[in-house]
Parts: C-alpha cells; structure tokens; sequence
C-alpha cells in the first residue's frame, strides 16, 4: 500500500512537472469591471491600439488610463472631481436597470474616486525575459497571433504560453502567419542577405536600411534576457 | 492519534503538496494586478524613459544635468550634451545624486521637537510655519528681530535675492557659510602648456571639478598637433600631499609645509634667486631647476590655487603670487566664507544674544573647525531652524525640523559662473513630505505681514517673475529644456571625444602673456601652531566633499581613488615616518592637535612629505543615518577655526599634531582595507610610453610602439607557449572554421578603447555604472571579503615591478597608472568554455554574455578569468526602500547565487538598435555609450564597433599606442587600452625595451592591435 502511495505521489510530481509544458488557456479571470473586448473591440471594430495606446512605440503596450474610458462613456468630464451628480453614460443609451448601466456606473465611481482601474493581469512573460511590443507591431504582426481573437471574447484569457520555447518557434519561422503578416516579416528580416549580397557585389554597405534578423532571437539568449 | 502522521499521511501530504508547488511554480499567470493612469500624462509613455534638463547641486560647480525618468521617478543622472559647465559629463558625486533623493534617512516631514520631550513631534507645514511665524513675531513685537540669525549657505541668484530681502524685511541678520565654495570656477587652461596647482585638486572639489577635468585632458592627454607631431602638456603639482589631482601630475614639488608660495613668488619673478628658494623651501635644487625650464619653456601657462588643503592664514597672500604668475595684477577676489562674520555669531550664540538660527548651510556642526565650538553656542540659541534634508549634526541639535527638497524635486535657479544662468527643475513630484525653504521664507514672509519685492505665492512663481526679464514665455521654456541660459557664441564645440593619435584640428597658438607686474611680491611664510611634530593637511574628499555626500551607499562604497579605501577614513603618513613610529599599514593612530584628538587608522604611502600627515574630510559623522555611523574621524575636530587674515577665508592649513601608536593594529575586520595591489607583479597591466618614444618611433617613420609584445615573441621562440595562431585583427579573429564568436558578416563587433593618457582615476565611471545596472552596494565587512560587486573597477598602480616595496619608495607616486578595468569580452573567453550550463556564452555581436537565468552559480568562471571581473551574488541584496525606486527598469536585478559582470550596456545597445530599426535604418557609430563611456569627464573612452573600419573606435584602437592587458593568453579582448604617455622614459617592470623593427617585422605585433599600414595613426 505504501509502495502505492509513494508511485502514485510520485506519478503527480510527475504529471505536474510535465504540465508545465502544455499550456491551458482555461477561463480568464473575472475583472473589477466585466469589460468586453468583444464589444468594444468586435462589435464596435475599435482599434486594439485606441486603448493599448504604446504597443507601437515602447516595450510596454500600454494599459488605457481611466480617462481614456470615461472619454467615451461620460463624455463632458473634465477632471475626476468634476464628475456631474448625474453623469451621462453613453453607448449605448443607458438602460438604468441593465447590467451594462451597473458595470458602467462602476467606472464612473471609479472616476469619481480619482482612483485606477486595478485590472487583474493575464499575460506576464516569464521572469528575467525582455520582450518589446513596439518591435513586434511594427514588423507588421497582429496582435492576434499572440494574444488571440481578443475581439471575440467576452473575459479575456491568454492563449499562447508565452514560454520560450513559444517564442523561439516563431522566431525559426515555424509559426503560421497570415499571408500579409509573412510577407511583412519576410520583407522586414531580409536584412543581412540583401547586405551580404550587396557587399559581395561590391558596394558599400553603409547606410543600407533594414532591421535585424528575427532569427537571431531564436538562438542568441542576450537579445531576451539581460 | 498516539503515533503521530503515518508514513501514509505523510506521503500524501508530500505528494499534493509536490503538485502545488509544481503547478505553482511553473505557473505564469499570477494574481498580479496592472494598475493604470487615472489621468494619462502627456509626457509620459510607460516602458520609454523621459529625460528633464536641470542642474547638479551636489556642489558648488552646478554641472548641467539630464535625468532619466521612468514613469515619474528619476533613475539615472547623465551631463547634459554641450553644457559649458559639464560638457555632458558628471563626477561620482554627480551620478549619486540619485541616492540622495531616494536616502532612506531623509526626514519625512516637518517635525519639532519640544523642550523636555526629545523625541519630534511630526506638524503639518502650515502649522509649523504659523509656529514660526508667531516666534519671529514675539522677537519683532519686542524689537529683537536683531537676534534672529538666518545661516545661508552657497546660495546665488533667486534664492540669495530672497534670503536677502527676507531678513532685511524681517529685520534679521544673515551670515553667509559655504565651505570650500571660494574657488573661481571660472578658468580657462585648456590650451595651456604649463599648468601649476597649488594643492588645488580642481579634479575633485577645487571650482568645477567636472568643466576642469575636461580641460585637463585637452591641455595634458597626449595628442598630435597639426603638423603631426607628438605633443602633450606639462602639470606641476606643488603641495606637501598628493590627493588624486596630484597623481596625475608629471612633476611633484613638495615644499616645506608654508613656504609653497614662495615657489610662486620665484615664478612669478620675485622670490629670489632658485638656490635660496631651494634652500628655504626643502625642495631639491634639481626639481626647482626642472620647474624652472618648464616654466620658461611654456607659452601659455596657469597657475591654480591655493586649494583648500593650502589655505592657510596667508591664503591671500599665496593667492596673489598665483595671480602674479597667470599674469594678473591683483588677486581676484575670493567669494565664499567670511569666517569672521561667522564667529562673531557664534559668539553672539555662546552668550545667548541670539534667540533663533535658521540653518541652511552644509552641516556646519560638522564642517566647521572643532575650535570655534559650533554646536556648543547652538544649543544656547531657543529657537534652532535646520532645513537640512537629512538627519545630521547640525539638525541633530536642531528643535525646528523643516527639511528642505532635495535639488531633484525643485525649482530653482543657480550662476555656476559668470554668463551661465543655470535653471534647477523638478525631475518628479517630492518622496517625502517635503518643502523648499524658498516656499518656507515666501509662507513666513505672507504669515508675517512683511513685504517682500516681487512677493510671489509660490517659490516657482517668485522665479518666473525674477526670471522675467531674461526669459519669459517659449523663451523660458526654451531655457528650462536646456537647463538654463548661457551665451549662445560663448560655448565653444567639444572637441571630438578621445583624440588618440588621429591628427586633431590645429591647436589653438597660444595666447600672448599679459605683461607682468614688476616688482618682488611681499610673502610670508606661514607659521605652524601647535606642539606635534607632523604637520597636519586636511583635504576635501573627491567623494564626500565637505562630508555632505558621505552618506550615499555608492560613494561609501566606491574606493578611495588613490588610497582604493572604501567605507572608512585613514591618516596618511610617510613610510619613513611610519618606521620610525614602529607603524604598519592599518595600525591605529592618536593624532592630537591644539583642538582636539581623533584616532585613525595609517595608510602609509610615499605620497605624504615626511613630516606632514593627511586626513580627508567627510567621514567621522555623528547623527548623519545609518550608512555614516561610526565610521572614520572628523579632521575639522583638530582645527581651531583660524581664518585667512585678509578675507576671513576659514584656514584649513597650519596645525601641527602630535602622533602615537595606540596599539591597535590592523585586522581584517578592524582596520582598514586596501583594494587591490600596489605594483604590477610585472604583469604590465598598465603600460606606459614616453613622449620621446612615440617621438623616435615616428622618426623611425611609425610603426608600432615596442612593449610587451616582445617578450610574448620571445616566449613563442622560445617554446615558452604552445604555438597558437594569433591575430592581430580583432575583425579577423575567429579563424577560418574557428568555432569562436559566430559573427554574422556585416554585422557588429562591439568593442571598448580606453586611453590611459586621459585617465584621471576618478572613478565618476563606475558609480555611474552602479547607477545604471542596478549594482548592489554590499557594505563594509563583504567588501573586506573581496565580494563588492562593482562591474568596472579602476585599478591604481603605484609602481609596475614585482617589488612590492616599490611602492614605498619617493619617486613611486611620480608615474601612477590608473587602469579602468571592466569585462573584456573577449573574443575567445576563457570563462565562456568552462560554464557547465552555457550561461557564459558569446553574442554574435561579440558581447560576452552572462545569462542570469541560466547561471547555477558555479562560479568556475570567475575562477577562469583572468581578469578578475566577474562577481558573484552571495546574498540577495537589499535596497533599504526608497533606494529601491532608483533601479532601472531595463536591467535584470539579480538574487543570490548568480554571477554578474559587465555586458557594455546591452541594455542600451538594444535600446538603440531597436531605435534604429524603427527608423529602418543601421546603427550610427557613436549612437551607443555605455553608461561608463558617457559619465567619463575627459572623454577617455571609446565605444563602438570594430567591424567598421571607419568607426572612431576602430580608427582610435588603431594607435600605435594601443595594446591589449594580458594579451600572451590570446583571449583577444576587445578591450584595447591606449598607452599612458610618460614625459620621462617609464619604467616597465625593469625589462630595458631593446631597439624595435618598426614595421617589415612579419612577426610583430602578436597579439597586438591592428592597424594595416595605412590607418596607421596618420
């Protein structure tokens, strides 16, 4: 019996030790305020960069700050502490009883507080990685590819890994992108061939535009993390 | 149950509980939460550092400041790019700034503290200033205003115009202390030839450290004149000790503590004839005669000086000596502290004819001499104001407690010098509950009813107005973007960084000498009170100042430039006095004066006269937090508060103390730590060449500069190593089918020059360095280990024989080698091939990579490299909050068990790689520097890439007065160092160079740096 328990706990540590390298989406969590990227961003085709206002111009893509929400949903509200007494909630027109108006009124307190938004968070790279949004954006990928129809869900929850063995993949070429995003990248990342055969024909390279080779980050540790 | 848990139970137990750790452990998904903006500040883009313009105010030089900011707090200082004053260059008190702003011992508010009681009591602002207010009212109403005393120190434009109209309104008085704050900062040398310092360390603390600093290395580096040939300026240091200015002077006149002017009056043509000067001041008549030539052989010289280490009672009359040989009739006037001014307040207190003191000066409780009794007189004063800051002596005796901001979270304006109207901007909203004492003086002034021109509700407003008439509107924003207002023509264009060997642009001819005044100058030398036998010098500290920095970790920890002592203070003395004491390195010494008695550790060395000692100012606080406790003596106890006879200038020279051995000696862990060593083992790390060499080899028609690579050929000949193919282009390097450093083509090969003529040792790089990649400070007793964790370290060589008495001798602090050594990231590292789990590894753009992540802690690399640069984590190190808020988001902050060593910044080459990849587009050269490349005041560095042959790297790498450290070992650094440039022939570890083949020799230059004939150096 003992021996039982000892394979059988042994087996767990196992299958916990191998779980970590499957990664399950599961249900995203529940947020301070049931926020629908699939209304906002499906139904309404708001820009994912509207709110995630740096995701092409720094590391981070950027949380939208309260005002951001409330520029659209109590519109003529200044300042946190000139919130009229009765704030006019638009889009869509306010049905008192509704939920919609209940979660919506929960960002207008939220305002009226002068306090953040705390979301809770669903995608954090693993310790000690670096990873720049902007770089990726501007290559020309959609947010989708690692972040999922976002635009189709009512909770949001994370559908890539996020491990290294997740970025690598893609970065040796081994993930399937949309048409328009291959031949962005393909364009983008040609960068040391075109210098190669541009100096093997004998001119000079300096000046050349282009970026770094996606590849490089499949194999070279430093580019991620330092 | 009786038995306890069953094995059964247990096994359960162990089993889920293994699986929850598993999940746990490898779970991504934390419950973090992400916490935006309520309001999104414009300026701001989360994850991309803003940069705000303001002024350095660490000391009197106010060096143009840019501050890197991430999300609303300061990370990082850097100078600001062709700032008259820095240049774009900071000092290491500079870079740890930062740590003032975010000191843990920074009073959190206002705070009284009521008779009886001891213990402040925390008040908000408007309570404390209605108190006040109140108090100055009772001594107005009782037509005592007269006894209210208001103690400013170093304050210049707005802020003096508010202090004066403050107290003349008010009635009170006002007594100016700003220690060290006399000298003209001012000077321009940078096309002198001769320059004279009469124990100014204007290096250091002496006027601008950083502005004179730069001008040193463009009048002293090495460089080439327009017409190619090999030039270089003279420094003569004339002083009884040698503090880090000093070492780097090519001849050390050290008269009998006194007498130095009348070095000066020979100069300037009025002293008497040499012998006798000679004769009177204890200088060997050869030394004299070489100053002389020099002297008469320069074009343009500049004396500087007296430093404050010789301002004695005559400092006037040394001052005019000086002037007299710049060319000057009359001394120019010396600004600062009027001592007297002083002790007649201090007097006033001691009979208690002073009912309050407002204190803004830099902690005079500890800064003035121990003689004048300060804090004695303070406690009879009622009411005591200190707006310092922090917690010190000075506040410690204060019952008024209003802590001023510190100068990162202020607006205020400042004149470093004539023609320069430098603004100070907040960087971010105050830590703690803080307010400037401008805002203070403005509330009392509104509180009391008085009037005061151009009266402003806040201190910022009170600016503008005042600054109305020099900028208003985009103007004003215009001058808050750069720091301030300074004369658009006046600044000139830097020089382009390390001049090297490439031919510069013509110099400056040099400027006719003014005549000079005819006539002897009237000079007396200056009497020595007291009855020990050494006189007694006491220095500013580069590191401390007057001891106002001495409470920021990094600079605490940062070794002494010269002493390469951290965290503790010493008494330099002579070897042979230090014999004749029966003393050894580190054993305790009594030194006595007239004044007082401390007791500090030796540190013997040849550079102190033999009947002179030095102490360095800045240690030795009481009440000043944690960092600073019990640690070291304060030198300004044995002083009696003399002051120079014609300007009340506070004399910090002319004590003699008495000296006895206490009986306590050195230990590991009670005396004082040296790091390093003082000689070179004759591993000639530090190679040095003379002016003549560089001059013969250029006659011989160029070529390589004879060293050490020689004697690597002759250990080849001689079978003395294993043949190895060698390289000497570090491009070419690895060989074909080599496995070494996969460079992609085209790409690049990232790589450092450091040239050592321009090295001054100041080590402004490596707090610059902790400053940017989140170093930890280990404190005291891990330093004493050998486990600080500093990535870039200067190495300071007295001597460069295996001799360790060398270091001894007289002439051993005439060619000091100051050697910045950081990871060498070489090419075919030894550590890289011995790290079982590929955590050393090499980038394909030649970084030599450490992966902290991977890194198990082996530490067989640091075992492996010869360098010594690499560190280990043995702890995880705290940073007391708030210091925490100063990391850099950039950088990975380690944990225990990792090693960690330099990685040039990748953080920032991949900043600006992705930078220039968004603009689609390759990398500039010059657009990377590494932290320590950008902080470095004499622009001794070069970073960049060797895969472009026209970089200024590979142009400046191509020296022949390069080579690479410990180059037999064909690790092929990418670190190439510049040869020091010696006036005389150096010595080189007693191996006499034999006459070189300059180029034609297929077997040079092994292992030497590369230059096809034709990049030369011409």
């Amino acid at each position: 019996m003992t021996r039982v328990h000892t394979i059988a706990g042994m087996a767990l540590l196992a299958l916990a030790a191998a779980s970590c390298n499957q990664y399950d989406p599961g249900e995203g969590p529940d947020q301070p305020i049931a926020f629908y990227h699939s209304v906002h961003a499906g139904t309404n085709q708001i820009q994912c960069m509207y709110c995630h206002y740096t995701a092409d111009r720094s590391v981070d893509a950027g949380i939208p700050s309260v005002s951001t929400c409330v520029g659209c949903h109590v519109p003529g509200s200044g300042a946190p502490s000139h919130v009229p007494a009765q704030a006019v909630l638009a889009f869509p027109t306010a049905q008192r009883d509704s939920v919609w108006h209940a979660e919506a009124q929960k960002l207008v307190d939220f305002w009226k507080r002068g306090e953040p938004i705390p979301w809770v968070r669903i995608h954090k790279l693993p310790e000690h990685a670096k990873f720049p949004h902007f770089v990726h954006v501007n290559v020309g990928l959609q947010c989708q590819t690692c972040h999922g129809p976002v635009q189709e869900m009512e909770k949001v929850n994370q559908q890539a890994s996020l491990r290294m063995g997740w970025c690598i993949e893609c970065h040796r070429g081994g993930t399937r992108l949309s048409a328009q995003e291959d031949s962005l990248v393909k364009q983008r990342s040609s960068f040391i061939r075109r210098v190669q055969a541009l100096r093997a024909a004998g001119n000079d390279v300096r000046g050349v535009t282009a970026t770094r080779p996606n590849q490089r980050a499949s194999t070279d540790c430093f580019v991620c993390h330092y | 149950m009786a038995d306890g848990m069953k094995r059964r139970d247990f096994l359960k137990v162990v089993g889920a509980g293994g699986v929850g750790v598993a999940a746990a452990g490898c779970s991504t998904g934390q419950a973090d939460k992400l916490i935006p903006y309520v309001i999104q500040p414009e300026e701001i883009v989360p994850g991309v550092p803003t940069w705000y313009a303001t002024t350095c105010r660490e000391c009197p030089a106010g060096c143009g400041l840019m501050v890197e900011t991430h999300e609303g707090r300061a990370t990082k200082v850097e100078g600001t790019p062709d700032h008259p004053v820095s240049h774009g260059h900071t000092c290491a008190r500079g870079q740890a700034s930062v740590q003032g702003l975010y000191h843990p011992d920074r009073h959190r508010g206002p705070s009284v503290v009521e008779e009886g009681v001891g213990v402040p009591r925390n008040l908000s602002w408007s309570g404390v200033e209605t108190d006040l207010a109140r108090r100055i009212q009772g001594f107005r109403q009782a037509g005592r205003a007269g006894e209210i005393v208001f103690i400013t120190g170093g304050y210049t434009g707005t802020m003096d115009r508010l202090a004066r109209d403050f107290t003349a309104a008010v009635g009170a008085r006002r007594v100016e202390y700003a220690p060290l704050e006399d000298a003209p900062r001012d000077l321009d040398f940078a096309d002198a030839d001769l320059l004279i310092s009469f124990g100014a360390d204007f290096l250091e603390t002496w006027g601008s450290p950083v502005d004179y600093a730069h001008q040193f290395a463009r009048m002293h580096a090495y460089r080439r004149d327009a017409g190619g040939a090999a030039r270089r300026g003279r420094f003569v240091w004339v002083g009884p000790h040698r503090p880090l200015t000093g070492l780097s002077a090519d001849l050390w006149i050290a008269p009998r503590p006194g007498t130095e002017g009348r070095i000066a009056a020979l100069l300037a043509g009025g002293g008497g004839d040499a012998a006798a000067v000679a004769q009177a001041t204890g200088v060997p008549p050869q030394k004299l005669q070489t100053l002389v030539e020099w002297y008469g052989q320069s074009a343009r010289r500049v004396a500087l000086g007296p430093g404050a280490a010789l301002s004695g009672t005559n400092a006037t009359a040394v001052r005019q000596a000086v002037a007299r040989i710049n060319g000057a009739g009359a001394a120019p006037a010396a600004g600062g502290t009027d001592l007297r001014a002083l002790r007649q307040v201090i007097e006033e207190m001691r009979a208690g004819r002073v009912g309050m003191v407002f204190i803004d000066a830099p902690d005079p409780a500890h800064t003035l001499p121990g003689g004048m009794r300060f804090v004695e007189a303070l406690k009879r004063v009622p009411v005591r104001v200190s707006f310092s800051p922090f917690p010190d002596e000075t506040s410690r005796h204060c019952n008024y407690l209003l802590p001023d901001h510190h100068f990162l979270e202020k607006w205020d304006d400042y004149e470093p010098r004539p023609g320069v109207s430098a603004l100070v901007q907040p960087v971010m909203r105050p830590v703690f509950n803080t307010r400037q004492v401008g805002d203070v003086l403005l509330a009392l002034a509104r509180q009391l009813g008085v009037a005061l021109p151009g009266a402003a509700d806040s201190y910022y407003d009170y600016l503008r107005a005042g600054w109305a008439g020099r900028a208003s509107g985009t103007a004003w924003r215009e001058a808050v973007k750069r720091g301030g207002v300074w004369g658009g023509a006046a600044v000139a264009a830097a020089p382009p960084p390390v001049q090297g060997d490439t031919t510069t642009a013509a110099t400056t001819p040099a400027a006719p000498q003014p005549p000079r005044p005819a006539g002897p100058v009237a000079y007396q030398d200056l009497s020595f009170a007291g009855e020990g036998e050494f006189h007694l010098v006491v220095y500013p500290s580069y590191r401390f100042f007057d001891g106002r920095t001495a409470n920021r970790p990094w600079l605490l920890e940062l070794p002494d430039p010269v002493t390469k002592v951290p965290w503790d203070a010493w008494v330099e003395i002579h070897p042979e006095a230090a014999r004749r004491l029966e003393v050894e390195q580190g054993d305790e010494l009594e030194v006595t004066s007239r004044h007082g008695s401390l007791r500090l550790r030796a540190y013997v060395w040849p550079g102190v006269r033999p009947d002179t000692v030095a102490i360095q100012m800045g240690l030795g606080h009481e009440g000043f937090g944690q960092w600073t406790e019990g640690r070291g003596a304060n030198p300004m106890r044995l002083l009696g508060g003399d002051s120079d006879a014609a300007t009340g200038a506070p004399a910090y020279f002319g004590e003699k103390v008495a000296l006895r051995r206490t009986g306590e000696t050195n230990t590991r862990w009670t005396g004082i730590f040296e790091q390093g060593v003082r000689v070179q083992h004759d591993r000639r790390l530090a190679q040095a060449v003379s002016l003549a060499a560089i001059t013969r080899a250029d006659a011989a028609g160029g070529g390589r500069i004879p060293g050490q690579d020689q004697e690597i050929e002759q250990l080849h000949g001689g079978g003395g190593f294993a043949p190895v193919p060698t390289h000497t282009d570090p491009t070419a390097f690895p060989a074909e089918g080599g496995k070494f450093g996969e460079y992609i083509d085209g790409e690049v090969r990232w790589g450092m020059a450091v040239d050592l003529a321009r090295c001054i040792g100041c080590a402004a790089c490596t707090v610059a360095c902790y400053a940017e990649n989140n170093i930890p400070v280990v404190g005291p007793s891990e330093v004493k280990r050998g486990r600080d964790l500093s990535w870039l370290r200067i190495e300071r060589y007295f001597g460069v024989t295996r001799e360790e008495d060398e270091a001894l001798r007289e002439e051993a602090t005439d060619d000091v080698r100051f050697l910045p050594m950081l990871c060498q990231h070489c090419s075919n590292a030894p550590c890289e091939p011995v790290c079982p789990v590929y955590a050393a590894y090499h980038t394909p753009d030649g970084l030599n990579a450490q992966v902290y992540n991977r890194c198990v802690g082996t530490r067989y690399c640091a075992n492996n490299c010869p360098w010594k640069v690499r560190v280990f984590n043995w702890f995880t190190y705290k940073f007391a909050e708030p210091l925490n808020w100063q990391l850099n988001p950039d950088v990975t902050v380690r944990e225990k068990g990792v090693m960690e060593k330099c990685t040039f910044c990748v953080q920032r080459i991949h900043e600006r790689e992705r930078g220039a990849a968004q603009e689609g587009r390759l990398l500039r050269d010059g657009e990377v520097v590494p932290a320590c490349v950008q902080a470095c005041p004499t622009e001794g560095f070069v970073f960049g890439n060797f895969s472009d042959p026209a970089s200024a790297l590979s142009r400046v790498a191509a020296s022949h007065r390069g080579y690479r450290t410990l180059d037999e070992i064909n690790a092929q650094p990418a670190i190439v160092y510049l040869k020091k440039v010696t006036l005389h022939e150096p010595a080189n570890g007693g191996h006499g160079e034999r006459p070189a083949p300059f180029g034609g020799d297929e077997h040079t230059p092994q292992g030497g740096v590369a230059q096809p004939a034709q990049q030369g150096g011409h």
